[in-house]
């Protein structure tokens, strides 16, 4: 379990924080998802997370190890899938696990076997005698999760994870944090592809310029996925709301009605609307996705 | 296993650290060869050479003519065949054992002829013009016919070869030599040929021995050290103090560049040119290491992949400073071993365990300080081009340029070479630069400041000693290193 508390990131003394006073806290046996735009501070939150960037303020405890302060023991219940995984280029798969598995004082012929057993495991197995530096992409976050999974660490830190991998590696992925997630880990995904969270996530938090908007709970999540209805009418007045609130929650945006968390069946509504003498010009029903509440969501914030 | 043994092998392998280690040992072949050839050039093979001497005196009515031939030891050659073309016939005679063919060629009355002599030995001719005089009282006898030679018993060091022949072929009497120490070998101050006796006495002159009943001497020229690489000049007293004629028909002194090569010498020189070539590539096997192992990882973020595994950064800066320093240990360590072993190949000479141990200690605080200056860098500069143009600039100063610098703010200072003021500033500036550790060491060790260009005096006067360069070396060493673990902390 991941405690992220007031956590604050200023790269410039004076400048934007890249990440402001965030509070989150990433739980057992949960997929968290992170969603926000381009540049607006996941990448930062997770490294600092990961402990290779150091908070400005605020704190982050993993497993009751304080990143900072007590670095080591943190680090030990982390695995970090980086954006851009970025190894010793001169260095191969196996040599370079045996590495990293001395730092959690796994001894050699122990991490070499289990090195062999994860590179075959996550399928990188057969480059095991490549230089790192002429791995693609994929194959580098591939090796970066394999890293991870020496020790299997308690808490998953997997940013942008399914850019760039082919369809049998997002496949993989998905599957492999579903696993995760049934061994009771903490995983913690990031993403500006908010449908990527669909049928993943079990919250989601989204983030806008380095604040969080908001986390979207589980119910919210099946809820938001549900149809929106956007009517418009040219006579709207206070009556409007009691014939539409046993529908679903109506609100009144720039001249039309958008009804959410619709509550029944609605095939008579427009009759309903139109026998009450409201003149009805438009009446769309839509299937909203997590992407559309998510840009509606911070919608107002982003407008620059 | 321990990751710093991986962080060690990695470096230890780097192409960085195989690459100079081949260099080191490539140009210590080339300075073992060059040092070698420095002793031979110093002490030319000596025995090839054969220099002839002549005297001659009036028996009747011929010329006893007396060749002496020796080589550059001053030992005598025999075999030396010897030929004159004298009053249309050609005269010839052949050396004994020691050195000696004699000659009688007829006396023309009223006659002073300038004949040529003709010698040959080992295939080769040599021509040389000599004077007869028409009377006994000629120049060519009772004179000192000396020469500089090198000592057969000490190859390093100089004996004075005399010949003498008197009157009728008399031998000499009692000689005493005296010798003085003239001005520094420079570039345009040479030793060579006689000089006017001026107001040389026995008295001002140093006494160094007395000959006695000779044609022929070798006397060893053991002199004070104090008189190594200056011009000396010699002069022999008779025993009514009188100087006597030397090489010339006047009394005169013998002028001579005096500089001899010693065992010590030749480790000096092996030292020096060690000095100039671990210099170059320990400063700059440093800051690659630095740069490859750390700088580069650290700007390009492939140390973060390290950093996120159960270290802090503490303790992953000080991993790999350490595995870097002891890789560069280990190379200096092989490097100078190579060294040792050419040094002895060539010159005959291992270095004793207290040189080998200031090298080794020298050149690691060395690599220390421009390791720690390079981890700072990589702290501070975020892109990989801006790190390697610093580093490289970091070499360039204080690894190639410093001396260069020393030289310029003296100039703007207006300190001559050689001032007190000028030796002062250049040891200051060195204490500044971490490539001047080891040349501040050798100062101390030879006791000479000669090794700082343009510096004068000796290193206690300044201050150095082994104790005050220890701990330069130290500062050097720790500081940089401990700002770097300061600045890993704090910093991303
Ligand atoms: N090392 C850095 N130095 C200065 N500013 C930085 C640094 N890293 C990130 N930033 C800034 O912090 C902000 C957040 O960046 P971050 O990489 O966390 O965004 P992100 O949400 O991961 O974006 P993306 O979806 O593009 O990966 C951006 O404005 C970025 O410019
Ligand atoms: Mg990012």
């Amino acid at each position: 379990m991941i405690k992220i508390k007031n956590l604050t990131k200023y790269f410039k003394k004076n400048g934007k924080a890249a990440v402001s006073s965030l509070d989150l806290t990433i739980n057992d046996g949960e997929i968290t998802g992170f969603a926000g735009l381009n540049g607006a501070g996941k990448t930062t939150t997770i490294r600092m997370i990961a402990g290779v960037t150091l908070p400005s303020s605020g704190t982050v405890t993993v497993d009751g190890a304080d990143i900072v302060h007590d670095k080591v023991k943190a680090s030990k219940s982390i695995g970090w899938v980086p954006e851009l995984p970025n190894f010793e280029p001169q260095a191969k798969s196996i040599s370079l696990m045996i590495y990293y598995a001395g730092f959690y004082g796994i001894d050699y012929k122990t991490a070499k076997n289990r090195a062999i057993e994860i590179l075959k495991e996550v399928n990188i197995y057969d480059a095991r005698k490549m230089k790192l530096i002429n791995y693609s992409q994929g194959m580098k976050k591939r090796f970066s999760l394999a890293s991870c999974m020496i020790i299997e660490p308690q808490n998953f830190l997997f940013d942008e994870i399914l850019n760039g991998l082919d369809p049998e590696g997002i496949q993989f992925m998905r599957n492999y944090m579903k696993e995760l997630k049934k061994k009771n880990k903490a995983v913690f995904l990031s993403t500006h592809i908010l449908s990527e969270l669909q049928n993943l996530a079990d919250k989601v938090a989204i983030i806008n310029n380095g604040k969080l908007v908001t986390i979207i709970k589980p119910d919210e999540l099946e809820n938001v996925t549900k149809s929106t209805i956007t009517i418009k009418i040219k006579n709207i007045d206070d009556k409007i709301m009691n014939i539409l609130q046993p529908y679903g929650k109506a609100k009144v945006e720039g001249g039309e009605i958008v009804l959410t968390d619709i509550q029944k069946d609605f095939s008579d509504l427009n009759t309903l609307l139109v026998k009450n003498n409201y003149i009805v010009t438009g009446f769309s029903v839509e299937g909203e996705s997590l992407e559309d509440y998510f840009f509606k969501l911070i919608g107002g914030d982003n407008k620059k | 296993m321990k990751p710093i043994i991986y962080e060690i092998k990695r470096t230890l392998t780097s192409k960085t650290v195989i690459i100079i280690l081949l260099l080191i040992v490539l140009f210590s072949l080339v300075l073992g060869y060059a040092l070698k050839g420095t002793l031979s050039s110093a002490n030319p093979n000596a025995a090839n050479v054969v220099n002839l001497d002549y005297a001659y005196s009036i028996k009747g009515s011929n010329y006893n003519l007396v060749t002496y031939s020796s080589n550059g030891y001053g030992e005598p050659v025999h075999d030396v065949s010897v030929s004159i073309s004298y009053n249309n016939s050609t005269y010839t005679a052949t050396s004994n054992k020691a050195g000696y063919a004699n000659l009688t060629l007829p006396v023309i009355t009223g006659k002073y002829s300038i004949p040529t002599i003709n010698y040959s030995y080992d295939g080769n001719t040599i021509s040389r013009n000599i004077a007869i005089y028409a009377n006994s009282i000629d120049t060519m006898q009772g004179i000192y016919q000396v020469t500089e030679v090198i000592n057969p018993a000490n190859t390093g060091a100089y004996s004075l070869n005399i010949f003498y022949y008197g009157h009728n072929g008399t031998q000499s009497g009692k000689v005493d030599v005296y010798y003085k120490i003239g001005k520094k070998l420079q570039p345009g101050v040479s030793g060579g040929g006689t000089a006017s006796t001026g107001n040389a006495s026995e008295s001002n002159m140093v006494y160094l021995t007395s000959i006695n009943k000779f044609y022929t001497a070798n006397i060893p020229l053991n002199l004070p050290s104090s008189a190594d690489g200056h011009v000396i000049y010699i002069a022999f007293f008779n025993t009514n103090a009188s100087i006597l004629p030397v090489n010339s028909n006047m009394p005169a002194l013998l002028e001579f560049s005096y500089t001899t090569i010693s065992a010590g010498k030749i480790k000096y020189f092996a030292y020096e040119g060690l000095n100039g070539l671990f210099d170059f590539f320990i400063p700059l096997m440093a800051i690659m290491v630095g740069y490859f192992t750390y700088g580069k990882d650290k700007a390009s973020g492939t140390l973060d992949s390290v950093l996120s595994k159960p270290i802090t950064r503490e303790g992953l800066f000080t991993s790999r400073f350490f595995s870097n320093i002891i890789a560069i240990f280990i190379a200096i360590t092989i490097g100078t071993a190579v060294i040792d072993l050419f040094a002895n190949y060539y010159l005959g000479f291992y270095m004793s365990l207290t040189s080998a141990v200031l090298i080794i200690a020298t050149f690691t605080a060395m690599a220390a300080a421009y390791l720690g200056i390079i981890y700072i860098l990589s702290h501070l500069i975020k892109s990989v081009s801006a790190l390697l143009g610093s580093s490289i600039v970091i070499f360039l100063v204080f690894a190639l340029f410093w001396g260069v610098i020393i030289d310029l703010v003296n100039l703007a200072m207006g300190n001559g070479t050689g001032s007190i003021a000028y030796t002062q500033t250049a040891i200051y500036l060195s204490s500044i630069s971490p490539s001047s550790l080891y040349t501040l060491m050798l100062a101390v060790k030879a006791g000479t400041l000669s090794s700082i260009s343009g510096a004068t005096g000796t290193p206690s006067q300044y201050g150095i000693t082994y104790l005050s360069v220890s701990i330069i070396a130290i500062i050097w060493a720790v500081v940089p290193y401990i700002t770097g673990l300061f600045i890993s902390k704090k910093m991303d």
